[in-house]
């Protein structure tokens, strides 16, 4: 399973005090594309190929 | 009476430790809480022994039968019953011999998918089993306990096979129950593990109509397909609710969606009963549509079973499935935009199979897996007892030793496996399953195929889908990585493990990489970089934790479970390209992207492809340099934001980076 998922990361820039650079930071750092990918690279050995609704017969 | 019930074992070869493989126990064994429940409003005291739950919880090392046969004992019953499967037969007739050992006066019956078709050949081989029920056994077992009481004579009892002068002996068929809401609620209070379980199981329905000629099914539930009404059903999960918490459902039936209509009206009183519980089942993709998905998706359904078997035409004639494949491939993707999760479920190894054949299901296997919410499987087909396609082939089955040991292996312990052969190889008749049938193609072969895309597929699963809308031919691709590594692999689980994925990798490169395929070239430097990165540590003792971007002595550094990629090309540009079967940009396969990955506790990789600035900075943040020197170098790296002064920029944007999660600050420790 891979998809968008969007755990949106709020601009913190509340240190800040140039307005105007504030806001086009904000805009920048909003630019961000997120996903979710199933692979599992990096297991050393990996456990169970066909989960899920294996049927026994 | 004092009845004990004993399941069958599901054991998954490919689960646990090479020493011990783990059941695959996930459904309730629903057969065995019905039947519970049906002798118990006789009257009769009854247990239930679950094999899975032995175990998983309760087995030590030694001898696994003698042990399950004694903590079977332990219930001290008056009759043993014990329910089949293919997958441990011979361990279920290994722990009912113990049993027998223990307490030979009690009689002990079997009954069950697999002892229903291998009936006459249990008796003739097993003296220590007395009986057989076959089929649906609700009605079939309270009448076999009444004659055994000292009721109505044995051979009056529909549906058993019994001794009589030493032969086996069948009485007529027990008719199936037509009106299955009149059985009792399954006796989940007696399910053990019903409390682990991740949902809670409802037959909604039994008997398939459809004949595929390797299926097993229509022996034991025959071809009458029957449904549950749904104010049953959904009492029955409202019951499993409400006791034990489950809001989540597998709907168990082979083939839920052959009604239409009646799925429709399942479907709108789970609507109508504003319960919101979450449920899966069993389909074919010529049994459903987009309008049923979408009433589905609104009844909450949220995962569908999908056998396809093959990705050939002429297999699935063959076979008698006869699924027209362009569908499945829309109801599949349909389902996707549902949100509706599916098993994509495929076999390999059918005697006919050509290379062609072969060719096409690895295809459909791959080409399924660009579907986000699709999990796709591939199976060795396993000769099931009495099914058309065993009967034609008995007597050419072997038994694969190769085979056997990689993927019906029983409980996996080579110990097991040493008494369990003889067994095996002294009864094909009654363990087919565990034998090969004769194929066109060289079974290691294929065996060899089909474990290489699982555990690609499982590694990099988007690098597979790249290759496979490049080269177009997956088999191929095998062919060309057994060259490359000088033939075939070892057996056993050398696909499973990790040297496998750095080989593949490395043979990608050198055979692919560089050659104008973008979407390879982006995917196999992702995957590279996810296993050659560690995901960063805890904190070294030696540091401590600075309050942040103020601290002056602070150095900034990516935060515990993060990996910073830096990648020619967007990973997540190029996925999403993939799944529309699209090639990437120019401008997606080449410009340098910053990729945060974390790994989430549902073990995904969650991945944030970052704008320049902070992708710029975090590759700064390598826990040695303090953030003068890191906004130093960023300011002299060529970068620009306009005319924005690039210390105050990079300072904004390392405070935002920490307050996202991305970053720490640490300092080292003041030696004392």
């Amino acid at each position: 399973m891979a998809k968008k998922t969007v755990r949106k990361k709020r601009a913190h820039l509340a240190k800040l005090e140039d307005a105007a650079l504030k806001t086009k930071l904000e805009k920048h750092f909003a630019n961000v594309r997120t996903l979710l990918d199933d692979s599992n690279i990096s297991a050393i050995v990996l456990a169970d190929g066909q989960t899920f609704k294996g049927k026994s017969k | 009476m004092k009845i004990c019930l004993v399941t069958a074992c599901t054991f998954d070869g490919e689960r646990g430790t090479a020493d011990r493989s783990e059941p695959l126990d996930e459904d309730s064994p629903l057969g065995v809480l019905s039947l519970a429940a049906a002798t118990r409003g006789l009257g009769h005291e009854v247990t239930v022994c679950d094999l899975n739950h032995f175990v998983r919880e309760l087995a030590g090392p030694g001898d696994l039968a003698q042990a399950a046969a004694e903590w079977v004992g332990s219930t001290s019953a008056d009759l043993y019953g014990f329910s089949t499967i293919s997958s441990s037969y011979p361990f279920t007739i290994r722990v009912a011999a113990a049993v027998h050992d223990r307490a030979p006066s009690r009689p002990i019956v079997c009954g069950g998918p697999q002892a229903t078709v291998t009936d006459r050949e249990l008796l003739r081989a097993c003296s220590w089993i007395d009986v057989v029920v076959r089929g649906e056994a609700e009605r079939a077992f309270p009448d076999l306990l009444s004659a055994l009481a000292g009721g109505a004579p044995i051979e009056e009892v529909a549906g058993v096979t019994f001794r009589q002068d030493g032969v086996p002996r069948r009485t007529t068929d027990a008719p199936v129950v037509l009106d299955l809401d009149s059985l009792a609620d399954p006796a989940h209070d007696l399910d053990i593990g019903v409390n682990r379980r991740l949902f809670g199981s409802v037959e909604i329905g039994r008997g398939c109509p459809f004949a595929c000629e390797f299926c097993s099914t229509n022996d034991f539930f025959r071809r009458k397909f029957r449904l549950k009404s749904p104010e049953r059903v959904i009492r029955e999960m409202r019951a499993v609710r409400a006791a034990y918490g489950h809001e989540t459902f597998s709907l168990v039936h082979d083939m839920f969606t052959v009604d239409r209509k009646r799925v429709l009206a399942f479907c709108e009183a789970m609507r109508v009963s504003g319960d919101g519980m979450r449920w899966s089942c069993s389909a074919r993709t010529d049994c459903v549509d987009e309008e049923l998905l979408d009433r589905m998706a609104e009844a909450g359904c949220n995962s569908l079973f999908f056998g396809i078997e093959s990705g050939s035409p002429d297999m699935q004639r063959r076979m008698g499935k006869d699924l027209d494949l362009d569908e499945a491939r829309r109801i599949i993707a349909s389902a996707s935009r549902h949100r509706i999760s599916t098993t994509v479920s495929t076999i390999v190894g059918f005697p006919d199979e050509t290379r062609d054949d072969l060719r096409q299901t690895i295809g459909f296997v791959v080409n399924a897996a660009r579907e986000e919410r699709a999990h796709v499987q591939i199976h060795l087909l396993a000769p099931l007892p009495a099914t058309p396609l065993t009967r034609r082939h008995q007597d050419r089955l072997t038994l694969d030793l190769d085979v056997y040991r990689d993927t019906e292996g029983g409980n996996g312990s080579a110990e097991e496996r040493a008494v369990e052969l003889p067994l095996i190889a002294a009864h094909p008749e009654l363990f087919p399953n565990f034998y090969v049938f004769p194929t066109l193609l060289p079974l290691q072969y294929v065996d060899e195929a089909r474990a290489f895309i699982r555990h690609a597929l499982r590694r990099c699963r988007w690098l597979m889908v790249a290759l496979h809308q490049e080269s177009g031919d997956m088999l191929g691709l095998f062919d060309e990585w057994r060259a490359a590594r000088g033939g075939p692999a070892p057996q056993g689980r050398y696909y499973r493990e990790l040297p496998f994925v750095r080989s593949f990798l490395a043979f990608v490169r050198a055979t692919y990489a560089g050659r104008g395929h973008d979407a390879i070239d982006v995917m196999l430097q992702y995957y590279e970089g996810l296993l050659n990165s560690a995901a960063q540590g805890a904190r070294d003792s030696t540091m401590r934790a600075a309050a942040g971007v103020d601290d002056p002595a602070a150095m900034p550094m990516l935060a515990e479970g993060i990996r910073l990629l830096t990648l020619r090309g967007s990973a997540i540009a190029v996925i999403e390209r993939l799944k529309a079967h699209e090639s990437p940009t120019s401008e997606e396969a080449t410009r340098e992207r910053g990729l945060v990955v974390e790994r989430t506790k549902a073990d995904l990789y969650q991945l944030t492809e970052l704008p320049e600035i902070p992708a710029a900075v975090l590759a700064l943040c390598d826990g040695r340099r303090r953030t003068d020197e890191v906004i130093a170098r960023f300011s002299s790296s060529g970068i620009t934001f306009g005319h924005a002064p690039l210390p105050v920029v990079c300072r904004a944007t390392l405070d935002h980076l920490h307050q996202s999660g991305y970053l720490r600050f640490v300092s080292p420790e003041p030696s004392s």
